[in-house]
């Protein structure tokens, strides 16, 4: 005769199957969210000027991405330039600063500081790109050039849209990884329930 | 003694706390630092070694510049606005005199001032962020002589601008800058130089002064500069003969900037005011330059006649041995007389 599973062990494989549950899902939606290409992007909208620093742009080795959009019909302006520059630039005028990014809400969040307007930005020399012809922009970031910032001035009375984008395929394959050890977490606790309860039964019917 | 097997029951057991315990540990990880790494999220680098401008953007700028500079020849307030976006400090006043004197140069001059049409090529950019920025830029003229220039960034707000242009001397060479990406350092006090900006500027006038006598100090070497101002001054006096005298004094206005080259030494920009004082004798009546004319309006000299001259020079420090003036431009951009 078989003696029945104690206790604390039946709490542990319940416990272990439900974190494997969680690892699998989590697993799973991050996979799904980063996609093959390990893509996360953060987004924010202002009618004032923002600032990207470094703090938020360099925090990766791999390239990062910066998309604008305009939401009306005038070009919107962005400067790609060195960070102390950046932010000398921006000075104490009125300003949107990116202090961080959220996940999962996937919010780029910005910190509104600064008072007065912006003087003209654009036609300094301590930018190393410049847009300003379209309503939308996109610039690739190397990281070799850290600390890099982005100013994004939206034409006057209209917002516009920021978007960073940060690719790490690893992001992926740490999702599968976590989605596979969820699974057999999951796997494992379910086959020992089963196992034990098959077994309880089978001595239940002798 | 053979240990004897767990039953299986007892091995799933420990398995099971195994996964546990590294399910755990997965969970204490990511609520913390280490997950940053584990993610390869880093600390944004804080400052950059690097040069101001990388070589791409140094060349735009540069080439902006000169187009520009190009274009602001004219004599008139208009003029001098233009060139104001181009040119600061004493090569303002200088670009700005030229501009003026344009009208009496005679072909010769004309022709000694044109350039190749070439675009310029930057050598140098100083390194890291602070201001003001430089960067030293090669133009060629018509006649095959390089030119060099400074270019210097006040502030974050202010592109750069021309802050000094002298042509280089025939059969000098300047010596290699570190690479634009990595750029230069700036000359700052002079440290490790074999004499400080401020000291080899100070040697300078005793050079040239006239009439003599000059003094040379062994830390700065004989140049074709300093021979040809010596020369002109003497062949000035030659020609006025008893009827006037010549007196050249020169005046430092300062060391305007300056990079450090690959060797440890430096190319240093300075600028010297050169005044000269001609006295007829009584009775005599001197009919001045067109240049002297057009500052003046005055179209003869009959008390005394005085020009200053900006004298725009290059100067190679190295890390040991004698200083060299390598480049010099003068112009012409005050008069006055009776």
């Amino acid at each position: 005769m078989t003696a029945p599973m104690p206790a604390p062990k039946r709490w542990a494989a319940v416990l272990a199957a439900l974190l494997g549950l969680a690892l699998t899902v989590v697993g799973a939606w991050f996979a799904a969210v980063v996609g093959p290409s390990g893509t996360v992007s953060f987004s924010a909208t202002s009618s004032d000027p923002v600032l990207v620093p470094a703090s938020v742009l360099n925090r990766v080795a791999e390239p990062v991405t910066v998309h604008v959009d305009g939401s009306g019909s005038q070009p919107v302006w962005m400067g790609v330039g060195a960070d102390a520059d950046a932010t000398a630039v921006v000075g104490s005028a009125t300003h949107q600063l990116a202090v961080g990014a959220a996940f999962p809400d996937r919010q780029l969040q910005l910190e509104g500081s600064g008072t007065g307007l912006l003087a003209d930005p654009r036609g300094l020399d301590v930018w190393a790109a410049t847009f300003g012809s379209d309503k939308s922009a996109t610039t690739v970031l190397e990281q070799n050039a850290a600390p890099q910032a982005v100013l994004v001035v939206p034409p006057t009375g209209e917002a516009a849209s920021v978007t960073v984008s940060f690719s790490r395929r690893a992001w992926f394959y740490q999702s599968l990884t976590l989605l596979v050890v969820g699974l057999v977490v999951l796997s494992f606790a379910a086959g020992v329930l089963i196992a034990h309860r098959r077994r309880a039964e089978q001595e239940a019917a002798v | 003694m053979t240990p004897r097997p767990l039953p299986r029951r007892a091995r799933a057991a420990r398995s099971l706390g195994a996964l546990l315990a590294a399910a755990l540990l997965s969970g204490a990880l990511t609520a913390c630092g280490p997950v940053d790494s584990m993610l390869g999220i880093r600390p944004a680098p804080s400052a950059t070694p690097a040069g101001a401008l990388s070589a791409t953007r140094a060349a735009e700028i540069a080439t902006a510049l000169f187009a520009k500079a190009a274009t602001t020849t004219e004599a008139s307030k208009a003029g001098d606005a233009a060139r104001a976006q181009v040119y600061t400090g004493v090569a303002l006043t200088a670009a700005n005199a030229s501009a003026t004197l344009a009208k009496v140069l005679t072909p010769l001059d004309l022709a000694a001032r044109a350039t190749s049409g070439e675009p310029p090529v930057v050598i140098a950019v100083s390194a890291g962020p602070s201001f003001p920025r430089q960067m030293v830029v090669r133009t060629t003229l018509k006649n095959g002589l390089p030119v060099l220039h400074l270019l210097i960034s006040a502030d974050v707000r202010s592109p750069y601008r021309i802050a000094a242009s002298a042509t280089m001397l025939p059969g000098a060479s300047v010596r290699p800058f570190a690479p634009l990406s990595g750029g230069s350092e700036p000359v700052g006090d002079g440290t490790g130089l074999s004499v400080t900006p401020g000291d080899a500027l100070s040697l300078l006038p005793p050079t040239v002064v006239f009439p003599g006598p000059t003094a040379r100090d062994p830390r700065l070497a004989d140049d074709t500069w300093s021979q040809a101002i010596r020369a002109a001054a003497k062949a000035k006096a030659a020609a006025l003969g008893v009827s006037a005298t010549l007196a050249e004094a020169h005046k430092s206005r300062g060391a305007l900037g300056g990079l450090r080259t690959a060797d440890g030494g430096a190319l240093v920009f300075v600028v010297l005011d050169r005044t000269d004082t001609l006295v007829p004798k009584a009775g005599i009546v001197l009919t001045p330059t067109a240049a002297f004319t057009a500052l003046t309006g005055l179209k003869e000299i009959r008390k005394s006649a005085g020009t200053a001259t900006l004298e725009f020079l290059a100067i190679e420090i190295p890390a040991s041995g004698a200083a060299r003036v390598v480049a010099a431009t003068e112009q012409l951009y005050a008069a006055s007389g009776s």
